[in-house]
């Protein structure tokens, strides 16, 4: 100590020095982070896995205890929406049995019907309110790898950014470094989606470069588009919430409000399949600008 | 040893906290930075050397969780660590609202320079949106919460110390 002490400028610059040779080093992922991470991910996440269950346990109790009013109505629209959900999964089947029909008449391959999926658990949250990243439980010996496809709630709820043996971070779509190409099926209009971390606070997001011409209106469902580097075509992103034209006044831009609630994230699915060329996050949006 | 030791434990118990149990306990959707906390009240007590090197640990831990390249955070709190030493020295230690004031000052530069490193360059200029959102009720909630943990830290230090030096003290 006293060492450093008498070596203070040496001190303070060689220690600037290591952490900018740092950022240089890993600022395009993917490079340095793993071996550091990965070595501390053994001790960290088995501790951040026992305290959430913890923290969730407690909560669970505590809201069972003061809202057992709202649990009894909840209760009771639940009943409701079963017996609506029962009537229409009975239309929808018979739909879908007329579609398997048309398709099997049509011969086109249902390309992303049965993709293969593991399910995993949020143990983490980013602990910064810049960002909107999560990390799961499962990692690289479940066999998770860089720029798989996360689902939640019936649509795409990010992409998984890093790795590490036996847990792994994914980017939400509210994260401001997401972005996708998308579509709408109804218009065939296209844009980016992206995060945006103004309307992340509110659990929305916004597409990008759409064409003054579009027809795309408030409902209009967004898929991703076969463009995107890094999502198989088709996935549903969430719903257009309102259209607002640019200051430029040759493009507007859509706020979309995703499929995937993330404010009340438990469960995932991670889509076991690669679909772009493993490229992260990052590396798609300057791809797609 | 033993000082090290608990340092590290202590960091990494701060950053399991901060990933699992605040994202529940936020306000106005912002989470306290316990660990500007911690390194601003490590570096009041120890000095700037000690104070450096402590926030140089716990950056490196919080840019390892938060997954953005590594390093920024860590240069980070390794200078807030030198900084907030180097004045406070010779400062009467079981004062506990001076680690207030000086994580409110802190925070405010701290957060500005994450926005400015991490949101700014990809494009989101709206300063003041930020400012109102995230960076004033965060200091703000941070802040609130160093007079309790400043002391809980003083406590762990006056047990470390006098286990280091048991005779110095008569």
């Amino acid at each position: 100590m006293e060492f450093l002490e008498n070596h203070r400028r040496a001190f303070l610059l060689s220690g600037i020095g290591v952490c900018v040779v740092a950022i240089i080093l890993t600022i395009s992922p993917g490079i340095g982070t793993n071996i550091v991470s990965g070595g501390l991910s053994y001790i960290v996440t088995p501790m951040q896995s026992g305290l959430n269950s913890a923290v969730s346990w407690t909560k669970g109790h505590f809201s069972a205890l003061t809202s057992n009013q709202q649990l009894i109505t909840t209760n009771r629209e639940l009943q409701a929406e079963i017996n609506r959900l029962e009537f229409e999964n009975h239309r929808l089947s018979l739909a879908a049995e007329v579609n398997d029909a048309l398709i099997a008449a049509l011969n086109m391959h249902q390309q992303y019907s049965h993709l293969p999926t593991i399910g995993a658990r949020i143990i983490a949250q980013d602990p910064n309110n810049w960002y909107r990243s999560f990390r799961i439980d499962r990692g690289a010996n479940d066999g998770v790898q860089t720029g798989m496809v996360i689902i939640a709630g019936g649509g795409v709820a990010g992409v998984i950014r890093y790795v590490n043996p036996t847990s792994s971070q994914f980017v939400s779509v509210l994260d401001s470094r997401f972005a996708a190409a998308v579509i709408t099926p109804r218009t065939e209009d296209t844009g980016i989606a992206r995060g945006d971390t103004a309307l992340m606070q509110q659990g929305l997001l916004r597409m990008d470069h759409i064409k003054a011409t579009a027809q795309i209106m408030p409902g209009d469902e967004i898929l991703t588009s076969s463009d995107s580097s890094i999502f198989p075509a088709g996935l549903l992103l969430g719903e257009v919430q309102s259209i607002h034209t640019n200051p430029d006044g040759l493009t507007r831009h859509a706020i979309i409000r995703p499929a995937a609630d993330l404010s009340e994230l438990e469960i995932v699915l991670i889509i076991n399949e690669v679909f772009g060329d493993g490229q992260t996050v990052r590396d798609s949006r300057v791809d797609n600008d | 040893m033993f000082r090290i030791f608990s340092m590290v434990v202590l960091i990494i118990i701060n950053f399991t906290l901060q990933s699992t149990l605040f994202p529940h306990l936020a306000i106005m959707e912002v989470t306290p930075d316990t660990a500007l906390v911690f390194i601003v009240s490590y570096a009041i007590l120890r000095g700037d050397i000690e104070g450096a090197i402590f926030g140089f640990a716990a950056g490196l831990v919080q840019d390892i969780l938060s997954g953005l390249f590594i390093g920024l955070f860590a240069l980070l709190g390794f200078l807030t660590g030198y900084v907030c030493g180097k004045p406070f020295r010779d400062f009467f230690k079981d004062n506990y609202f001076l680690p207030f004031f000086v994580v409110v000052a802190v925070g405010l530069v701290y957060q500005f320079v994450v926005y400015v490193s991490s949101i700014m360059i990809f494009g989101q200029l709206d300063f003041s949106f930020y400012f109102r959102t995230i960076i004033l009720p965060k200091t703000i909630y941070t802040a609130s919460l160093s007079v309790p943990l400043y002391a809980f830290l003083h406590f762990i230090n006056s047990r470390i110390e006098k286990r280091e030096e048991p005779i110095s003290e008569i």
